[in-house]
């Protein structure tokens, strides 16, 4: 027996997709986090500017704590001559 | 947001607009899996292919033109995902998933899966061009002539395969039934 367009037709409609759970915001959460910059690539892009600035800060905590020094030592001295050290 | 354009939503999802994609993915992703999980009657390898599909689009969203039915086209990215994959892959082993059934008895959900296994069975048993040509304009609702561009056949040869893919599933289908 051959079957008609509509028993055919009434047939494929049998054939129906079982639910996708969830996939779509599994696909959101995925895209979401493709698109959010790596921390390491971070890091990697730019890494000369970080050892720059880590090299200026160096500097300038060097520079002020020996100008501390510095003060320090001259009150000291200031301090023994005041005594009558020289 | 539902009430975008398909041109004004890939607009947006062209300067990475979250908002957007979600409304992308509310309004395609369930046509998009459907198709997948024809094609590879795998849901496994249906969910992959979909996944596949929406981030590409996420990527280069670029790649669609206005001229195309977004649609259309999104079904002609999962098609050519599938047919990477069928390169890459062996063929996929028999559905071990359940189908839905939307019956409202024990009885009647069994007569329909044992009906719904059937036409499956039947329709995976076509060759490839015709059970693809028949997924694409009865399943996707397609017009020949779109399916015909997704296939990268002309419009005749797809009507033509249509045309023979629903006459084995009359023969097919319509023997089972005698027996």
């Amino acid at each position: 027996m051959t079957l008609t367009d509509t028993q055919l037709d009434a047939l494929l409609n049998q054939y129906t997709v079982p639910d996708s759970k969830g996939l779509s915001d599994e696909i959101f959460m995925r895209a979401m986090r493709e698109r959010a910059p790596k921390l390491w690539l971070f890091f990697v892009k730019n890494c000369a500017w970080l050892s720059v600035a880590f090299l200026i800060g160096g500097f300038c905590f060097g520079s002020y704590a020996n100008a501390a020094d510095y003060r320090n030592a001259a009150q000291y001295l200031d301090t023994l001559y005041d005594y009558g050290a020289f | 947001m539902a009430d975008l354009s398909d041109a004004e939503m890939m607009n947006r999802i062209q300067s990475a607009d979250a908002a957007a994609f979600r409304e992308l993915l509310n309004r395609f992703e369930r046509k998009v899996f459907g198709l997948a999980w024809r094609l590879t009657a795998s849901e496994a390898d249906a969910r992959d292919l979909t996944q596949d599909v929406f981030l590409k689009v996420w990527k280069n969203p670029a790649a669609w033109q206005p001229t195309a039915k977004l649609d259309t086209w999104l079904y002609r990215v999962a098609y050519n995902a599938f047919i990477d994959m069928r390169r890459r892959e062996k063929p996929t082993e028999e559905l071990g998933e359940t189908l839905e059934s939307p019956a409202d008895s024990p009885e009647k959900a069994m007569l329909l899966q044992n009906e719904a296994d059937r036409v499956r069975k039947a329709v995976d048993s076509l060759p490839a061009r015709q059970k693809e040509a028949l997924i694409l304009c009865y399943y996707q609702d397609l017009k020949a002539k779109d399916a015909a561009q997704i296939l990268g056949l002309s419009q005749g040869a797809t009507e033509a395969l249509l045309f023979r893919a629903r006459q084995s599933l009359k023969d097919l289908l319509g023997k089972e039934i005698m027996t």
